[in-house]
């Protein structure tokens, strides 16, 4: 008598319920996925606001930087109440184009963090750009004076804000033929003696 | 025969899984131009979208301003403001102030105890028509750049957002 074995068939899995699950999924979750991220960089321009105010003096220094980009160097200076001319000198700096045709962003970057660990209460930057500064270029320059990116091993990079505030606003040259005393928010006016005979100065 | 296509289609899967985002913010990224790079990490909040190309300025994907490779007319520059853009963004504004005016309005009237204090920054905002969206070309110079955002502050818009591309 034979003993019959019986063979146990090996039965495949059948894969075909669980592709009818990945044909319905994916496109749905290819009509939802973020093939790119979009930021911001938020920002305003200059405001009127009155002369004076009634708030109590601030113990604080709180520097405003101005930023002028130029087509062949990036100028800072700062602004603030209790500052001397000393310090006025000390934030002043210029930074030209290098040989290959780009600014120096990081020597741009460690004056800049400088004028903040001088005055950490400082956040404004007041950007007055030439009129052909491209954007590209425009936005390169705000990475470096809104925040410090500082690689950290083996984590997320540690971002330090700078000045993260910007303000936009555009320099004007004023055209020496048509020179008056009035002077319109952003701009920078001329020395003094510059200006034509005769006429009245206002206050800003 | 099916594992190697299965085996395909769950990394697909989980690689649309990790980049799916179920926020739509009913923002369209304008195909005639390239955004800046930037490593600005700002959230992307909503808003007035006008989008300035080499071409033109639109304003919801209506051209209402043409550019000449970027550049407009001499006579805009010198007035300091584009006049259609002004004309096109003043009625959103004032919209958006008077329907901002009557939620606060709704609000005084109806304090809500229960409500936790919001810090300044977390409020929930899905669509803020008083901030302007302004995506532009990267190669766009900044003369015409200034004077679109002027021409919105002229029409109200004090607060913009430059559209970027996270580096």
């Amino acid at each position: 008598m034979r003993s019959l074995v019986k063979k146990r068939k090996v039965e495949e899995m059948n894969l075909i319920p669980i592709m009818n699950l990945m044909m319905c999924l994916i496109p749905f979750l290819l009509l939802g996925a973020a093939f790119y991220h979009i930021g911001v960089i938020p920002t305003s321009l200059p405001t009127h606001t009155p002369s004076g105010s009634d708030e109590p003096d601030k113990p604080e220094v709180i520097v405003t930087l101005n930023m002028k980009i130029e087509p062949g160097a990036i100028k800072i200076n700062g602004s603030a109440t209790g500052l001397s001319d000393d310090d006025i000198e000390g934030i002043a700096s210029e930074f030209p184009r290098g040989p290959d045709g780009k600014f120096p962003l990081d020597l741009l970057q460690a004056k800049i963090l400088s004028i903040k660990l001088a005055y950490p209460k400082s956040d404004t930057v007041i950007v007055l750009p030439d009129d052909s500064v491209p954007y590209q270029e425009l936005v390169d320059i705000l990475d470096v004076t809104r925040e410090r990116i500082v690689p950290v091993e083996g984590k997320d990079p540690r971002r330090e804000p700078l000045f993260p505030v910007t303000v936009f606003s555009r320099l004007i040259t004023p055209d020496p033929d048509e020179l008056d005393d009035e002077g319109a928010q952003g701009t920078f006016l001329p020395p003094p003696g510059r200006r034509k005979r005769g006429r009245k100065g206002r206050n800003r | 025969m099916l594992t190697s296509l299965l085996d395909m289609f769950t990394i697909i899967l989980i690689f649309l899984i990790v980049s799916f985002e179920a926020e739509d913010y009913e923002f369209k990224l304008n195909s005639e131009l390239t955004l800046p790079e930037s490593t600005a990490t700002s959230v992307f909040k909503p808003a007035v979208n006008v989008s300035v190309t080499l071409t033109g300025v639109l304003l919801r994907e209506e051209r209402i301003y043409a550019l000449e490779n970027g550049r407009a007319t001499k006579e805009d520059y010198e007035k300091g403001q584009i006049d259609a853009i002004v004309q096109a963004l003043e009625p959103i504004y004032l919209a958006a102030m008077e329907a901002q005016e009557e939620e606060e309005e709704d609000e005084d009237e109806v304090p809500d105890d229960d409500a936790e204090p919001v810090e300044p920054g977390d409020e929930d905002q899905p669509f803020d028509e008083t901030i302007i969206l302004i995506q532009a070309d990267q190669t766009l110079d900044y003369k015409t750049l200034y004077l679109v955002m002027r021409s919105a502050r002229v029409a109200g818009f004090s607060k913009y957002r430059l559209a970027i591309m996270k580096k």
